[in-house]
């Protein structure tokens, strides 16, 4: 049944692709056939490896980053609640914050390369995996803690064997939203900033009037966030199976 | 387990009072339970009945008083207690089988030791064959078994029960009463419940407290004659249990 309605949604929207491409709403609008055989091209170019080569070096670099300060900083705000009133304010403003006002910013103290992607990738994701992880020490049931402490636990043994399993899936969902946000943030920050990655090549197509393989590169970048998301899906899957 | 030979000890409880904020829960409550008895606690809703319990276990610290439990003045929490809460709070992620090794875990007790005495825990409480469940996937009654046997897997000499059935059907609430009166009655370990049903505190217990309503303080404590073991014999259908029910309610219609 599910099956069913993912296959005929997907054909649903190439179908209204190819209507979109030949009525046509622009003059250069690729159909799906042209933007495939574009994307094939680039493939064998190489181009499109070597952008995505680069840009997966700034979202690992930018979200690796994101996950070693959010996912301490969260829990540390959920155990030490004053922190957490002080810090959530920041997060909050970074979450209401549009990151790409600070694309000039970071290129005035960082200059144009690698690690400046990765900054705004950073900046994207981390305020969601911290207010996650917050959220989820903040969620503990205290009768665990509780039965715990009737045990005669420790700090330290409540933290690790209540605490952290019990915020788990709330910070594990946390982390998925964030990667969605650092691939924006990857693209964006790429679109910007343009001498690298994905975001170059999409620039550059558009630049030369290659609209078909500027499509490709949004289709390619939606297909590799699109696999990561389903990935990081199924590891959560996994690490939730007591969630029957 | 009954194999660690543990001997089972007195609680003492000494004029403790507590109060929430301005709200006085417990005032001056004295009460003595025998070693290897098992006592209940009832009383009025918000009486204090499991603020009484939460102290004795460490839980929860008294304003004032004094309990021991065995040699030992109560401070905080210890191994000589196990607690049975009413909603059962078994650990979601875990397996039966890793809720009933929790507490031997915190104790750090080797792998091989935890799994043996979790098994022969979950064994006495009739829970073989489902160690690998998890709690979403049990009743509510066989959760709860779950809960004692985790108490029982630490081989505690006090068993402490706040409310274990009371979220429980009545037919599975009678089996496992049924299932504790047998666990007491080949361990012996001295046991405190606190419950709001007369019927159950009447059944199980050698001795009845009865707290008064807020702040709660002794009232009166009731002696329970009736002839054990009682889960074999048809105590229930007695007109002595009966008698001892229908006393019970005429001093709590008092105290409402």
């Amino acid at each position: 049944m599910v099956l069913a309605l993912r296959a005929g949604s997907v054909l649903g929207f190439l179908l209204l692709w190819e209507w979109a491409a030949r009525v046509p709403i622009s003059f250069n609008f690729p159909s799906p056939g042209a933007t495939v055989v574009a994307m094939l091209a680039l493939l064998r170019s190489g181009a499109l490896l070597a952008a995505t080569a680069t840009s997966l070096q700034s979202l690992a670099l930018g979200f690796g980053a994101a996950l070693a300060v959010g996912v301490p900083l969260g829990l540390l705000m959920g155990v030490v609640r004053p922190i957490g009133r002080v810090a959530r304010v920041y997060l909050d403003l970074l979450i209401a914050l549009p990151a790409a006002a600070l694309v000039p910013l970071v290129i005035l103290s960082v200059g144009v390369n690698i690690v400046s992607s990765a900054v705004i990738v950073f900046v994207f994701s981390v305020p969601f995996v911290a207010m996650n992880a917050y959220g989820g020490v903040r969620d503990v049931r205290p009768r665990l803690v509780e039965m715990a402490r009737a045990f005669d636990a420790s700090r330290w043994q409540v933290f690790v064997r209540i605490v952290l399993p019990s915020a788990t899936p709330m910070l594990l969902a946390g982390i998925r939203y964030a990667l969605s946000r650092a691939f924006v943030g990857l693209i964006v920050a790429e679109l910007l900033l343009s001498p690298f990655g994905l975001g170059r090549l999409i620039m550059t197509a558009r630049s030369m009037f290659e609209h078909d393989r500027m499509f490709a590169t949004v289709l390619w970048t939606l297909l590799l966030s699109g696999a990561a998301l389903a990935a990081l899906a199924r590891v959560e899957a996994r690490l939730l199976r007591w969630r029957v | 387990m009954s194999d660690a030979g543990v001997a089972a000890v007195p609680i003492a409880i000494t004029g403790v009072s507590k109060a929430f904020g301005p709200v006085q829960a417990l005032a001056d409550v004295d009460m003595s339970v025998r070693a290897g008895e098992f006592v209940s606690v009832i009383g009025p809703s918000g009486c204090g009945k499991t603020t009484l319990l939460k102290i004795v276990a460490g839980l929860v610290s008294a304003d004032a008083g004094r309990v021991t439990v065995g040699d030992r003045t109560v401070r905080g929490p210890g191994r000589e207690c196990s607690v049975v809460f009413q909603d059962f709070a078994l650990l979601p992620w875990s397996s039966a089988q890793k809720n009933v090794e929790f507490g031997l875990l915190l104790q750090g007790v080797a792998p091989a030791v935890r799994q043996e005495r979790a098994r022969r825990a979950i064994a006495r409480v009739g829970l073989t064959g489902f160690e690998a469940a998890y709690p979403a996937q049990l009743s509510g009654g066989m959760q709860q078994r779950v809960g004692l046997a985790r108490a029982l897997a630490v081989n505690p000499q006090v068993l402490l029960l706040d409310e274990p059935f009371a979220s429980i059907d009545e037919q599975t609430r009678r089996v496992l009463q049924d299932d504790l009166l047998r666990v007491w009655s080949d361990e012996r370990k001295t046991v405190v419940l606190v419950t709001h049903s007369m019927d159950e505190a009447i059944y199980l217990s050698d001795r009845v407290v009865v707290l008064s309503p807020r702040p709660g303080r002794v009232h009166q404590v009731l002696d329970v004659p009736l002839p054990r073991p009682r889960e074999l014999g048809d105590v229930r259908a007695s007109a002595a249990f009966a008698g001892l029910v229908d006393g019970l309610w005429k001093m709590l219609r008092k105290l409402q």
